[in-house]
């Protein structure tokens, strides 16, 4: 969480900031477990209402939400980039960012014209407001590391979605006649999934790996050209798309590559930590980059075999690649700002960072999280199952909810009844 | 004066800052901490400062950070780097 090279505790965000934003993800998940019971298996079919709502609810609801919540906390700390007024932004950005995702979800739904028009405002709006001040105060920085520059490209990718997106919902809403429908929503999502989710995730491994598990650092070839590839590739993809819409099968051949690379040397990097503790954190990571690695498998597989189970197979590893890495950071993030918070503030009785969340509730999350992805699989299989991996679903973010709640109540009570020691009186 | 040591080269993220501020917490006149990183710990830099603490930080030959940090306002903090 720290740049090793420029941090003033200053620049850092209240803790509240980023509190918020994993409250709302976790909230978001919980709907989506619910959502299961009346979606059911119909998720996997990716043409389907419930696909794109359940789609949405991780992506937009859940992982947008995680994603800000980071990068609140983490572009000043990284990047050194100072956001002014925090609050307020996360604010602006917190209240219609929720309301249009539900909006979307209701569009979605009901098909409803207006829906669609408000949904583009508010994501539009809130989106944008975030996105395009974190754009301007990173391309500002004199001293690029490999994470900011990365977060630079994911960043750009986030405001090409929604450029993308903005043009799907006023196709469908009718205000545009929609011909580049196909084109748009495939970019869309390329462009949602490796371009945003898998970009913003390794450009901060590069940075918490090295420092989190005590690895070798990234080579520098990767680490500074990896997310710049990456984004090439979706961005001419996109760019040709319009034209030549099979170039995306090398785009996406390509993207795989890059990616499957990627998820291996991390691995590998793993493996090499100087003190081979493992807590449940670096299990999150090996089960979401096995993940990535299997999801993207599958995804190359389509364009060999019409096997009818190599899709779902491909959302769900997917959907836990992400969500593991997401984890991973989270039981990082959440003990230490509490912690650090609390110290930076002077407070003697500050609880430690496995008092705020212990690494035995960690490792809990995991088996949860585990049993979550195993009964999605086997609900391909056996439909319901699809009820179970729902039940699991909700107690998984429910879980997460809990712990956000349990640090902020403790932040809050060591605030109000702490003692303060005395560093300050030099002799 | 008397030095606390602390090597945490080898230690991941944060327990350095955890365990460097649980030193901190003992320091008096006599005593400071002397910690060996292999990263330059800004964040604890800044806090120990913010709470009116002398730092002093430097790269030694084999590419790791000695700091050391006191609360004597009178000793040269260059004379306790290697001691």
């Amino acid at each position: 969480m720290f740049s090793q090279s420029g941090l003033s505790l200053d620049q850092a965000p209240p803790i509240s900031v980023v509190f918020r934003f994993f409250f709302l993800g976790a909230c978001f998940g919980i709907i989506s477990g619910i959502s299961l019971f009346f979606y059911q298996t119909d998720i996997f079919d990716a043409s389907s209402t419930a696909a794109l709502t359940f789609t949405h609810l991780l992506t937009l609801g859940v992982m947008l939400s995680f994603m800000f919540a980071s990068l609140f906390q983490m572009l000043p700390v990284i990047a050194g980039v100072s956001l002014k007024s925090p609050i307020k932004k996360a604010n602006l950005l917190l209240y219609p960012f929720t309301l249009g995702v539900v909006t979307l979800l209701a569009a979605f739904n009901t098909s409803a014209s207006w829906l669609y028009m408000s949904v583009a405002v508010l994501l539009g709006f809130s989106i944008f407001t975030a996105v395009i001040p974190m754009l301007v105060n990173l391309r500002k920085l004199d001293n690029h590391t490999s994470s900011s520059k990365g977060m630079l490209f994911a960043l750009s990718a986030l405001f090409i979605i929604v450029l993308f997106a903005l043009y799907l919902l006023l196709s469908l809403n009718g205000s545009l006649q929609g011909t580049y429908y196909t084109e748009v929503k495939i970019a869309h999502y390329s462009f949602g999934l490796f371009g945003w989710i898998a970009l913003l995730i390794l450009s901060i491994s590069f940075q918490v790996i090295e420092m989190f598990y005590v690895t070798p650092a990234y080579p520098k070839t990767i680490s500074n050209y990896l997310p710049m590839a990456l984004f090439l590739v979706l961005f001419m993809s996109s760019v040709i798309g319009f034209f030549l819409p099979s170039i995306w099968i090398v785009g996406h051949v390509v993207v795989i590559g890059l990616l499957i690379s990627y998820a291996l040397l991390t691995l590998k990097r793993l493996t090499q930590r100087k003190r081979p503790l493992t807590d449940a954190t670096v299990w999150f990571w090996r089960m979401g980059l096995s993940s990535l690695v299997l999801s993207l498998l599958f995804i190359l597989l389509q364009y060999f075999t019409e096997w009818t189970l190599l899709k779902p197979l491909s959302y769900i590893f997917f959907a836990s690649f992400a969500l593991s890495i997401v984890f991973a950071m989270f039981y990082k993030i959440v003990p230490f700002l509490t912690w650090f918070h609390l110290n930076s503030q002077g407070y003697f009785t500050a609880p430690m960072m496995h008092e705020v969340i212990h690494p035995k509730t960690a490792k809990k999350h995991l088996y949860i999280h585990l049993a979550t992805i195993v009964t999605f699989i086997l609900s391909l299989f056996v439909n319901l199952f699809i009820f179970l991996a729902a039940m699991l679903t909700i107690l998984s973010f429910g879980w997460m909810a809990w712990q956000i709640i349990h640090a902020w109540t403790l932040y809050n009570h060591t605030q109000e009844t702490g003692e303060k020691f005395d560093m300050g009186s030099i002799s | 004066m008397k030095k606390l040591s602390i090597d945490t080269r080898e230690l991941a993220h944060p327990e350095p800052l955890e365990i460097a501020i649980k030193t901190l917490q003992q320091l008096n006149s006599d005593t400071y901490l002397n910690m060996l990183h292999s990263k330059n710990p800004i964040p604890l830099l800044d806090l120990a400062q913010e709470h009116g603490y002398r730092t002093l930080s430097q790269e030694n030959s084999a590419g790791d950070w000695e700091i050391v940090i006191t609360n004597n306002k009178d000793v040269n903090l260059q004379e306790l780097l290697g001691v």
